[in-house]
């Protein structure tokens, strides 16, 4: 079967969990931002987590199905419908031959996910099937989604409906409706190397996100962090989430289609359990940062992961 | 020998900090050392990546322990031996020096006080090692550029430098390898493709350690190869 993309929407991308093994040659890990989102969209339709999604990121897009297929949407909240008529999202949709499945309005966060029941046929390129939009490989001819384009699927039955847990709904719900999101942070290799007053400024004051953010990098503004002097960097890699300090002290958090390398101060380090939370901003959203240590983090992880587990049972 | 330091990164990393100057020989001990935590398979292990003068170990977030992973590579690491070059190559790479591919070239030049072709002279004569890669996927970091054709970046950088332009910036020269917005000076262009992602083991053209020389060809040379 397949499905055809009426409408491709503001910047619709195949996703995985990325490739992670690639980083020595500049080639950043790629894969869904949110993948709790990813997950979850992926449980409603009985398949296994690594399986790839369609990230939609705040327009989105508009589907249409060629064969009977089941397919769920997760993640940020938006107005959907199927054939014209409202549906759910977080919940096993049922698609028969013809049907649509467009998005309307954003009501919160900013990027969700669609799966299919079954397998996205794509061509894996180095043991992702994800975007990598930069170098223009990967996904649906290593790029974004467009109107017309037609993307094959490899269905699999999935008659149940599963909706995702009204306890895990309500928290994914509440992260989506703040105002002001708190993203906890371990001190980077150069925190120290901020003046005092910075290094308190870092989590006592909101940064807003600048509309220049894409998934390679958060692009902050607010009252600029200072170094006590000037450093010198010479260039060191960087992963996912670490917080880096240009000249002008906006700092600028890397993302997963971000550089492998980096040239400036290493101010901080988004704890791995809080990534999915920065998938979710949009320009103009409000965050802070709060300090942990490695081992919390490192403790908040494993807390999730069990609860997220234990919520996505496979009965 | 290489002295060096062991610190958390991240939630899922640690980073070999090496305090010794940048060089071709330190290089050497970094990827010896990267060598090593690869054969060494640490639990949870997921990548090392090199950079000039660090090492960066990259570790599955639910097996990671900062302390247990720096006791580890504290261990491993204790005699390190700088890595044989036995396996280092020269690449000849083919760039087109001509006037409508290297929109910068006399820029360079008059920055410098040469001609155009007292630049292609010395670009071509250096012989550049790769340091590492990053910043772009398949972007080589070299070293070794003559002081006499260093060139500041342009103050406005082009929203797209085409993939294949060869560029200098500062005292570095470069290829890059996709499309991308970029500051440096364009002197020419490649006709290779520098990013293969067939090859999942070696995707760039060059490994650090390998070398890198430029050899000048016409226009007539450069269209040839795209067909």
């Amino acid at each position: 079967m397949s499905i055809k993309i009426i409408k491709g929407g503001l910047q619709t991308t195949i996703q995985d969990l990325g490739r992670q093994q690639y980083r020595e040659f500049g080639i950043a890990g790629n894969g869904a931002l949110d993948e709790y989102s990813h997950q979850i969209a992926n449980w409603l339709v009985g398949n296994p987590k690594n399986k790839p999604t369609i990230e939609v990121t705040q327009i989105g897009p508009t589907l249409e199905f060629t064969e009977e297929a089941t397919i769920a949407v997760a993640g940020a909240e938006f107005e959907l419908s199927h054939n014209d008529q409202p549906c759910l999202m977080n919940t096993s949709l049922h698609m028969k031959q013809g049907d649509y499945l467009s998005f309307g309005k954003l009501q919160s966060g900013a990027r969700a996910y669609v799966a299919i029941s079954g397998d996205i046929k794509v061509e894996p390129v180095m043991d992702s099937a994800s975007t990598n939009l930069m170098a223009g490989f990967g996904g649906h001819q290593g790029r974004a989604l467009q109107d017309g384009d037609v993307l094959d699927i490899e269905p699999r039955q999935f008659d149940k409906t599963r909706s995702t847990p009204s306890e895990l709904m309500k928290e994914l719900h509440h992260n989506l409706q703040q105002q002001h999101i708190v993203v906890r942070f371990t001190e980077g290799r150069e925190f120290a190397r901020l003046s005092k007053p910075s290094q308190k400024a870092i989590h006592e004051n909101n940064f807003s996100v600048s509309s220049y953010s894409n998934r390679m990098a958060l692009k902050l503004e607010g009252e600029a962090l200072r170094l006590t002097e000037e450093i010198s960097m010479t260039t060191v890699p960087i992963v996912s989430g670490t917080i880096q300090l240009p000249h002008g002290g906006n700092p600028i958090v890397t993302l997963a289609d971000g550089q492998t390398a980096g040239g400036y101060p290493r101010i901080g380090q988004v704890i791995t359990a809080d990534l999915s939370l920065l998938a979710q901003l949009k320009a103009g959203d409000s965050l802070s940062f709060y300090p942990v240590t490695t081992e919390y983090a490192l403790s908040i992880l494993k807390k999730k992961n069990r609860y997220i587990a234990s919520m996505l049972t496979e009965s | 020998m290489a002295n060096f330091s062991i610190h958390t990164n991240s939630d899922n990393s640690v980073i070999v900090e090496f305090s010794d100057d940048i060089s071709i020989e330190l290089t050497r001990y970094i990827l010896s050392a990267k060598e090593i935590v690869e054969r060494n398979r640490i639990s949870g292990f997921i990548q090392a990546v090199p950079a000039y003068n660090s090492l960066l170990v990259i570790i599955e977030p639910s097996r990671f322990s900062a302390s247990r992973v720096i006791e580890k590579l504290e261990t491993l690491l204790r005699n390190i031996e700088p890595l044989s070059l036995k396996h280092s190559k020269k690449h000849i790479v083919p760039v087109c020096y001509h006037t409508s591919l290297a929109p910068d070239l006399e820029q360079v030049a008059k920055h410098n006080g040469l001609t155009a072709e007292e630049v292609i002279e010395v670009h071509t004569r250096g012989e550049y090692p790769v340091y590492m890669l990053g910043f772009l996927p398949g972007f080589l970091y070299l070293g070794g550029l003559d002081t006499t054709i260093h060139s500041p970046r342009r103050n406005d950088p082009r929203p797209k430098v085409e993939a294949g332009s060869v560029g200098i910036g500062g005292d570095q020269t470069g290829i890059y390898p996709i499309d991308s917005p970029g500051g440096w000076n364009i002197i020419g262009k490649t006709p290779i493709p520098l990013l293969d992602i067939t090859r999942k083991d070696h995707p760039a053209i060059a490994k650090p350690l390998d070398t890198i020389q430029f050899k000048a060809i016409s226009l007539e040379e450069f269209k040839q190869y795209e067909h």
